[in-house]
């Protein structure tokens, strides 16, 4: 039986303060630009998604391969009806494939994809000045523009667009 | 070889014999003589006889013509004697010849001759008596006397002659044993003498050699004799002074034994305080297997409960899992309540900051999972140490329990061997106090061997000197003996 003063007794009364917190404070005006991102880890390499730029977020979708000259497409999901091709991140960023990836990212836009990788870390919401710009190649693939500070470690933040117009290219290519 | 008294023996055994040789014949000589010269005197005797017959005869003759001349009868006296004697002095000659038949044959002729002259002789008596001087005349000149007379005189003659022959070849015997004798005792002395000398001699030699390897054999013997007493003098020093510290390391060994003695009895005594202590171990070591008994169930106990926690943290984990899916689920909720709410414009703003909280909260909740988790990895870590930290003690418990079997059979055993060590210890001093009355008496002996060593000693010293004297005894015997050869 947990006690009183336990660790996790403190750790839920704590949460379900914040929780209650969150309704009775005042809505505040944001002064600052924000931008929030979704830390993932592609292989062991550490990555950041714009939030903006992705449509959903999912976990362990069943993914039915399907045969293709291009190795980076893993095969078909389905997402509210549409059968939508999956392509692995870790082949996109050049970090090789080991075993099925399980989380994976819906592109937004009017080209529907999806992005596998192995693990998510979490959502940052982080300022405009906590973003430097980065030009420097990535994987071989100019994918990946900024670098987002985020405490002790900066990982790279993915520009989806430009990652999906390498799989065109990639595409072009087979064709 | 012959040893000196049998060469000495028989020296004076060949001597002997000689002598009794000698001796014999001498005897056999002087024997024969006197023999010889018995037969001479018999023949002298017989002689005698003969002529105290005729003798008898004359003088009865005459007394016979005296009286018959003067009628005077004192002059028959000798008639009167000789009528008496001469049949005794005829059978005295009867037997002196009694060997010699040709004697007795004259004895007989002479015998009647003498009796008819004795009554011719009575006859004229008578007659003189009777008839007068003249008719007495007249039978005298008849003459029958005279040739009786004559008769006696020839046959008596002849016996003479005969015993005169026989003197003369006695006399011839008597010599010739006399020269024997003479010449057996001159020869047997001179031969005696010369095998005395001729034996003394070789005996002198012989001895004289003899003795002197004799005792030039004493005198090296005594020579050795006297290295060996200088030898057994020394040697009895040394032994005196072995014995000595023989007799030191003796008192010693003695003292030892009885030290060894008195600490067998402290040893003995030691083991039975032992033995108790033995005893009363054990007693503790099976209280002590008891309680340890006692405390493997208490720790099968603790095994079974730990284990049951270890099972409640497996259902924990489970349970954990659930809500860190649970969190995640709401977590990407949340991440896609904010792109929907994004995807809204403004009027999406108030959902997003609650997708936003959801998401936050989530965050926290898997936080705290992973915390819980790590909490729970550290109960169920804390569970398999302590799980296999009690086994290892109900092990340890076991090999304890197997240690305390084996410590109480090995105090059983130090028991048992202390009893056998009091019983040795025990043995030990009454050995040694045997050992000890035997090395006290060894100690007598020793005394009594290291006294008898002096009087070897004293006594070597003494055999020194004799030997010294048999040495010099023996070179003065030597120069006696031979003394060419110590000169």
């Amino acid at each position: 039986m947990i006690g009183v003063d336990s660790p996790t007794a403190t750790r839920a009364e704590s949460l379900r303060r914040s929780f209650d917190r969150s309704f009775a404070a005042a809505e505040q005006v944001e002064t600052a630009r924000l931008e929030d991102l979704l830390t993932i880890r592609v292989g062991d390499h550490p990555y950041a998604i714009r939030l903006v730029e992705i449509a959903g977020l999912f976990t362990a979708r069943r993914i039915t391969p399907l045969p293709s000259p291009v190795p980076e497409l893993l095969g078909l999901a389905g997402f509210r009806g549409v059968a939508i091709p999956v392509y692995d991140l870790r082949a996109l960023l050049g970090h090789g494939r080991d075993g099925a990836p399980r989380w994976l990212v819906l592109m937004a836009g009017e080209t529907r994809l999806g992005l596998a990788f192995d693990r998510l870390d979490g959502h940052l919401r982080l300022p405009d000045q906590a973003i430097a710009k980065d030009d420097r190649a990535n994987g071989g693939r100019d994918v990946a523009h900024r670098v987002a500070g985020t405490g002790d470690a900066a990982r790279p933040i993915l520009h989806l667009p430009s990652l999906l117009d390498a799989i065109r290219s990639l595409m072009l290519q087979v064709v | 070889m012959w040893t000196f008294g049998r060469k000495i023996a028989a020296g004076f055994a060949m001597s002997f014999l000689l002598l009794l040789g000698i001796g014999v014949v001498a005897y056999r000589s002087t024997d024969a003589l006197t023999k010889t010269s018995y037969l001479v005197a018999h023949t002298h005797l017989v002689m005698e006889r003969v002529a105290g017959v005729l003798s008898q005869m004359k003088d009865a003759e005459t007394g016979q013509r005296g009286f018959v001349i003067t009628g005077d009868p004192t002059y028959l006296e000798p008639y009167l004697s000789a009528e008496g004697s001469v049949p005794a002095l005829v059978r005295d000659l009867r037997e002196l010849t009694a060997d010699n038949p040709n004697q007795q044959k004259r004895l007989d002729e002479a015998e009647p001759l003498i009796a008819e002259r004795l009554a011719v002789l009575k006859r004229i008596i008578d007659v003189r008596r009777s008839a007068g001087l003249d008719q007495a005349a007249t039978t005298m000149q008849l003459g029958e006397g005279k040739r009786l007379m004559d008769g006696i005189r020839r046959v008596f003659d002849r016996m003479d002659n005969e015993e005169r022959q026989l003197l003369k070849l006695r006399g011839d015997e008597v010599e010739a044993a006399a020269s024997g004798a003479r010449s057996t005792i001159v020869f047997g002395t001179l031969l005696c003498l010369l095998f005395v000398s001729v034996t003394g001699v070789l005996l002198t030699r012989s001895l004289t050699a003899q003795i002197a390897a004799a005792v030039r054999h004493v005198q090296s013997s005594s020579t050795e004799l006297q290295s060996a007493a200088n030898q057994q003098a020394s040697g009895a020093r040394e032994s005196s002074t072995s014995m000595n510290e023989i007799t030191t390391t003796i008192s010693e060994l003695l003292a030892t034994s009885r030290q060894i003695a008195e600490s067998a009895q402290r040893v003995a005594t030691v083991a039975e305080a032992t033995v108790g202590a033995a005893r009363s171990g054990a007693g503790t070591v099976e209280k002590a297997t008891d309680s340890i008994a006692s405390i493997r169930k208490q720790v099968d106990l603790v095994v079974s409960h730990m284990l049951e926690l270890g099972k409640k943290s497996q259902q924990i984990g489970a349970v954990l899992d659930i809500v860190s899916e649970l969190a995640e689920q709401t977590n990407i909720l949340a991440i896609n309540a904010t792109i929907e709410a994004a995807g809204a414009g403004d009027s999406g703003k108030r959902f997003a900051v609650v997708a936003d909280e959801i998401r936050k909260l989530a965050d926290r909740v898997a936080g705290s999972t992973t915390e819980i988790r790590g909490l729970i990895e550290d109960v169920r870590g804390a569970v398999n140490t302590t799980v296999m930290a009690t086994e290892t003690g109900s092990k340890t418990v076991d090999a304890g329990n197997r240690q305390f079997g084996e410590v109480a059979t090995s105090f059983r055993q130090i028991a048992d061997l202390v009893s056998t060590t009091t019983e040795a210890a025990r043995e030990i001093e009454l050995s040694t106090k045997q050992q000890t009355t035997a090395v006290e008496q060894v100690n007598l002996a020793i005394a009594s061997t290291a006294q008898a060593t002096k009087e070897t000693e004293a006594s070597s010293n003494q055999t020194l000197q004799t030997a010294s004297q048999l040495a010099t005894l023996s070179r003065d015997l030597l120069r006696l003996v031979q003394p060419q050869a110590s000169a």
